[in-house]
């Protein structure tokens, strides 16, 4: 059945209207600076996600690959004067490529032996740049606010951070959900579900397990070029493993089963801890933490498929949808 | 339903709440004077950030007891930056756009410093850094950035005059050659750096160093490396948990240097001392500070506050503090607004000399305080406390004793260490 313009989608074009019209009415750049990291965590999470939940390969290197990102982008801007906007589809092109080529010989492995080479990887990355001259080693490198515009993506206000940002979410989301219905995505999932199975019917799980990577440390070196630009300033210190939970949480808090749920992790989970953070965090250090910790702990044992996992199965949903359906019937009248 | 519906009143209340908190703006003039100030007060660096939080939160009581500047009560907001860069920056935008901070205080690590440095001069807002190294911080020509800490080339400096002057004085004291071990952070790499730089300029043999990554769970091999080194002096740098790993290692691996000379870092936290015991009797350090050497009366009243010594960190977060206050009412005296650009031409004016405006002097091991520009080796340092020295100490009976420089030195150096 083909989807007919409805009531879901005059909603899902409400929220983006709002999303567009956000910075007129919150000025301060503390508050937009929360949407800018809950935008890009988001662009992060998902993808992330195209290993994470739709191969069902968890990486916990992909810090160690949002970090390349950063490095190609600031250091062609610093060094070559190349805008990062280029910046960007160098970095998903030579950081997919690494990332897939480097990957490919482990694809052998499974569950957390792929894991554990995820986080070799990042951490080889980590101690390069640390040691080499040219990227600054642990010094890092400044990206400096001297020419502010377009072509160096550098501006002291927030709000084009805001919009590239939020323009950055959508398209990865839109991609994702192409990925996700396309052949590619059908096969992807059937080598989650079983990889034996899927060599049987014909899937090559290499070939996919190939363009999943090359996607997933592409998309998430194109976030780190955002987030060069954005922050300022680099260090090898954003590609510890650490660094990469920032992006595994929204997923497991929102739901790995579906491209919906990580989104949703990212847009909970971002504004919670800064909120924690700026209400708790001087009442007692560390209190914030503790919150947010149990809160995380709490979803995780009580429901251990994430949000969207719980919500698919809930009678909400099907609520939902019946009074979504009785509204289109309202409103176009009935549907053949 | 109902039930969802109380929830869903109780976050929108919240949600509200914390943001009609953000949005205070106007200021009546009994209002408090607002320092905002960044550390890591979760994370591995909680320690040294709680020692900072210390000394300044002291240095503020001490001025509201005395009825605060002119009146004016001041006050200090902290944010966490967990050691992280972005999330210092969010932090230091808090406090410059939501709390309406006057003047930053801020960041332990370098790292962080640089994207705080670079948000507080997108603000104007003044920023004073108690602690941070690195040398890059004071040459990237911010207008808005202060420093009171030496810089790294000021501490190696320092340690390598001790080295050659212990050498020449003592006959068995062997400083011919020396070699690094520290991690391979921003900090590390510039000790590296102007050790290499200063020993050959005071014709020291330097033979390299030994990098490891901060965090480590491990150190053996990299002191089994060092060990094959056989240099006369160590010279290491390492934040506390490296440092407590560093010296237990050392004594795994059977490996006693006749002398172990480290930047005060780590190795004078709290934490340190508690975490090796009398492994680390010998180990020389070089500090902002030390309990003995000056300003008695005020290190009493901090062991007595807080239950432990003032070590470097917690007595230039103090100094700084009272560095602010200073101008805060030199600002009063002059008529004008303490306002952040007051604050930012006053900083760059003060002159502290020997004793603050309360009477006491500067617990600091020099006697000046003023933020000056220089250029030195080829780089360039803008507001800068140029006349910032070091104290250099050796850890003897599980206590930090000052060694050096000879007017305050209240034991002599043992040689060689002896570890136990």
């Amino acid at each position: 059945m083909r989807k007919k313009f409805g009531i879901r989608q005059i909603l899902l074009l409400v929220l983006i209207l709002i999303c567009l019209i956000v910075p007129t009415f919150v000025k301060t750049p503390y508050m937009l600076g929360i949407f800018v990291t809950t935008f890009y965590i988001g662009c992060g999470t998902l993808a992330w996600s195209v290993l994470g939940s739709l191969t069902g390969e968890i990486s916990l290197g992909h810090a160690g690959f949002m970090g390349l990102g950063a490095y190609i982008g600031a250091l062609l801007m610093n060094n070559k004067h190349i805008t990062p906007w280029v910046g960007m589809l160098v970095a998903f092109v030579v950081v997919g490529l690494l990332a897939a080529c480097l990957l490919a010989p482990c694809f052998v492995l499974s569950g957390p032996y792929f894991t554990l080479v995820t986080i070799a990887f990042a951490e080889a990355f980590r101690n390069l740049f640390t040691n080499w001259d040219y990227a600054g080693k642990g010094q890092g490198i400044l990206v400096p606010l001297k020419e502010q515009g377009m072509y160096s993506m550098r501006w002291i206000s927030k709000v084009p951070y805001y919009y590239i940002a939020l323009i950055m979410l959508i398209v990865f989301y839109v991609i994702l959900r192409k990925i996700d219905r396309s052949k590619l995505g059908y096969a992807l999932k059937t080598i989650r579900e079983d990889e034996e199975t899927a060599n049987a019917v014909g899937i090559n799980p290499f070939k996919y397990k190939f363009i999943a990577t090359f996607i997933s440390a592409g998309l998430i070196a194109v976030v780190g070029v955002f987030y060069a630009n954005y922050i300022g300033y680099i260090n090898p210190d954003i590609m510890k493993q650490s660094q990469a939970l920032n992006y595994v949480m929204p997923a497991i808090i929102g739901g790995i089963g579906s491209i919906t749920g990580p989104l949703l992790g990212a847009i909970i989970l971002t504004p919670l801890s800064e909120f924690l953070s700026a209400t708790l965090s001087h009442i007692a250090g560390g209190l914030n933490l503790v919150v947010y910790a149990v809160i995380v702990i709490a979803v995780i044992l009580f429901r251990p498929t994430g949000i969207m996992g719980w919500f698919d199965h809930s009678k909400f949903k099907k609520k939902m949808n019946d009074r979504f359906d009785a509204i289109d019937a309202k409103l176009f009248g009935k549907r053949g | 339903m109902k039930k969802k519906v109380v929830a869903l009143t109780m976050a929108a209340t919240m949600m509200a709440s914390s943001l009609g908190l953000g949005g205070v703006t106007a200021y009546a003039a009994e209002d408090p004077i607002v320092i905002g100030a960044v550390y890591p007060m979760t994370g591995d660096l909680a320690d040294s950030g709680k020692t900072m939080q210390q000394g300044i939160d002291m240095a503020v009581e001490e001025i509201n007891e005395e009825g605060g500047v002119d009146g004016q009560e001041v006050k200090v907001i902290y944010g966490d930056s967990k050691g992280d860069s972005a999330t210092g920056m969010t932090e230091a935008e808090r406090l410059i756009t939501q709390e309406n901070v006057d003047v930053l205080i801020g960041c332990y690590q370098s790292g962080v410093t640089v994207t705080v440095a670079q948000i507080a001069e997108q603000y104007g807002v003044p920023l004073i850094t108690a602690n941070a190294t690195s040398d890059a911080l004071t040459s990237n020509g911010y207008k808005y950035f202060f420093r009171l800490a030496p810089t790294n080339m000021m501490f190696v400096r320092d340690m390598i005059d001790f080295i050659k002057e212990t050498s020449e004085k003592g006959s068995n004291v062997a400083g011919k050659s020396v070699a690094v071990f520290t991690d391979n952070s921003e900090v590390g790499q510039q000790t590296c750096e102007w050790a290499k730089y200063w020993a050959e300029e005071n014709g020291i043999e330097y033979l390299g160093e030994i990098l490891y990554t901060s965090g480590a769970a491990d150190l053996s091999s990299e002191v089994l490396q060092l060990k094959s080194m056989e240099a006369d002096v160590v010279i290491a740098d390492s934040y506390v948990s490296d440092a407590i790993l560093f010296t237990k290692t050392l004594n795994e691996q059977g490996y006693k240097p006749n002398m172990v000379i480290c930047k005060g870092n780590g190795f004078t936290e709290a934490a340190y001392l508690e975490g090796v015991g009398s492994l680390a009797n010998g180990i020389v350090v070089a500090t902002e500070f030390v309990v003995g050497s000056k300003g008695q009366e005020v290190t009493d009243k901090y062991l007595e506050k807080y239950g432990e010594d003032m070590n470097g960190h917690s007595a230039e977060a103090y100094t700084t503090a009272w560095v602010l206050i200073d101008a805060f009412k030199n600002i009063k005296a002059a008529g004008e607004e303490i306002e952040r650009d007051s604050v930012r031409d006053e900083l760059e004016a003060i002159k502290i000399d020997k004793s603050f405006s309360n009477g006491k002097e500067i617990i600091l091991p020099y006697d000046t305080i003023a933020f000056e520009e220089d250029e030195f080796n080829g780089s360039p340092y803008l507001n800068q406390n140029l006349s910032a020295t070091l104290t250099v100490t050796q850890i003897q009976g599980e206590k930090y004793v000052p060694i050096w420089p000879d007017d305050i030195a209240a034991e002599k150096l043992v040689y060689p260490a002896e570890y136990k």
